[in-house]
């Protein structure tokens, strides 16, 4: 029955979301852009995390993503659309020889060092300045897809569904199974065979480049990156708030999140500028200290007492 | 002939030496045991073989192979598996998943193949609930689904370490032995007790 409940509703968020472009205005389309971007984003923290590494380096992999697109175009003289999938392949590409020594790290340091890398790669675009265009950035000629609301709506959705698709594949593949024991216990995930650190080589560079291909697709949606816009720390806590608040080590918990928060956001933006982040503060520390499983581990748990009784 | 051995095996914890030039042979089919008091470096020296504890002096032979620095899940996957005397469940994994993981990567067998594996030895084992999750095992169907994970390996050597005062302090001593059929034939083991 849950089974089939979660595919009703995966079904209805699926006709939900191809049907927006259809009836929705470009406002409207516009804010479920940046909820699909910021989703993305909380599903490939969320997808790392299964291995137990906390990053905090998500807007560093998301804004080398944003730069490889725009000067992708605007210096190799790239078609846009292939920018895009240059923005994953240089951001995988850069996991792939960062990972290769912070991989060691565990824990706080992991963390740390990933926070620290993002910091450093804003503050070598933003003093490369004859390259990158240094603090003021870079302006493209024009949008992709001549800025048409519809067109950016699809864009972000693709970049969300190989969000989701990659979250599947880590759930239902032997990655689920690497990922958790190492999580669990690293000592029984060695002696059972897990080869530690070639599978969080890979989850750091699929969740990596997953990140470049958002950020590409961002920066070209607005057709011009700084180092303050894409660089973002929102880039690296929303999508963690959102994660945490749904329930992490799942797919559908960072959704959830993402659609409550990313929608909550938008409205506080009306009410009152910059009140968002404090209510994102908020809910960060109520949802640590009293919910660390999210809105899901809640539901679990409030369904589990029925599960005991008839088995 | 000569399966496992090693020569000089020495492990220095700062100032303390809990394994001193241990020299050591195992051969096909030998069952050995080893016995020791508490701090005797028992463990320490099956930490060594099964590579959790790389070694401060000495070599490692396995199946004519110098073993000695090779990574835990290598050797692992040679064939070499071990349980844990305190208890190391896989916590977001159910019972059946703990013991796949052994052969998923110890083997490289698929998900499907590997579940099929699991099911026999756990039934092997006198294992039901296989769905449960880890938090609603008691504490020796926890150390059986250890032995499954171990077994599902396919290990040519293997070793457990076994400790009841010492990881189950309230619970009775008996433990079933797994049987000595099927699932060990053709392999080498040891096990080491303490008290």
């Amino acid at each position: 029955m849950n089974r089939n409940l979660s595919r009703a509703l995966a079904a209805l968020a699926l006709s939900a979301a191809v049907a927006l472009p259809a009836l929705a205005g470009a406002y409207p389309l516009q804010v479920a852009r940046n909820v699909m971007i910021y989703m993305a984003l909380a599903v490939t923290w969320d997808m790392l995390l299964r291995s137990g590494q906390i990053s905090f380096g998500i807007a560093g992999l998301f804004g080398l993503g944003a730069y490889a697109a725009v000067l992708g175009v605007l210096r190799a003289g790239m078609p846009a659309w292939l920018s895009i999938p240059f923005a994953a392949l240089f951001s995988g590409l850069v996991a792939l020889l960062i990972g290769f020594f912070i991989l060691r790290l565990r824990a706080m340091y992991f963390s740390i060092v990933t926070l620290a890398l993002a910091e450093i790669f804003r503050i070598v675009i933003h003093n490369l300045h004859d390259f990158t265009g240094g603090p003021e950035g870079v302006v493209l000629q024009g949008v992709i897809a001549g800025g048409d609301a519809g067109k950016l709506y699809w864009l972000a959705l693709a970049g969300l569904a190989a969000a989701l698709a990659a979250s599947w594949w880590f759930e239902n593949s032997r990655i689920h199974f690497a990922l958790t024991a190492i999580r669990n216990n690293e000592t029984s995930a060695k002696s059972s065979g897990v080869d530690i650190f070639r599978w969080l080589l890979v989850a750091f560079v699929v969740t990596s480049s997953i990140q470049g291909l958002l950020g590409g697709i961002y920066a070209h949606s607005f057709g011009f990156a700084t180092p303050e816009s894409v660089f973002d720390a929102n880039f690296t806590l929303l999508p963690l708030a959102m994660a945490l608040l749904g329930g992490i080590h799942s797919t559908v918990g960072p959704v959830l999140g993402a659609v409550l928060l990313g929608l909550a956001a938008e409205w506080l933006k009306l009410k009152l500028p910059y009140g968002h982040l404090v209510v994102y503060g908020v809910i960060i520390i109520v949802v640590i200290l009293f919910m660390p499983q999210g809105l899901l581990g809640m539901a679990r748990k409030a369904a589990r007492p029925a599960e005991r009784r008839t088995a | 002939m000569t399966k496992l051995s090693t020569e000089g095996l020495t492990r220095r914890f700062l100032g303390l030496v809990a394994v001193n030039d241990v020299s050591f042979s195992m051969a096909e089919g030998e069952i050995l045991g080893i016995i020791g008091p508490n701090g005797a470096g028992k463990t320490t020296f099956i930490n060594l073989v099964s590579g959790i504890v790389m070694p401060s002096a000495g070599r490692i032979e396995y199946k004519g192979k110098d073993i000695t620095y090779a990574p835990a899940h290598e050797r692992a996957r040679m064939g070499i598996a071990r349980t844990y005397q305190l208890i190391h469940p896989l916590e977001n994994l159910t019972l059946i998943e703990n013991v796949m993981v052994g052969s998923i990567f110890a083997r490289g067998n698929g998900l499907k193949e590997a579940r099929r594996k699991a099911e026999a030895l756990c039934a092997e084992l006198g294992l039901s609930g296989l769905d449960r999750d880890t938090t609603r095992l008691t504490i020796l169907e926890i150390k059986k689904m250890e032995i499954a994970r171990a077994l599902a390996t396919s290990p040519r050597s293997s070793s457990w370490t076994r400790s009841w005062p010492a990881s189950t302090p309230t619970r009775p001593r008996t433990s079933s032995r797994p049987s000595r059929r099927s699932p060990w034939s053709g392999g080498s083991r040891w096990a080491s007790w303490s008290t």
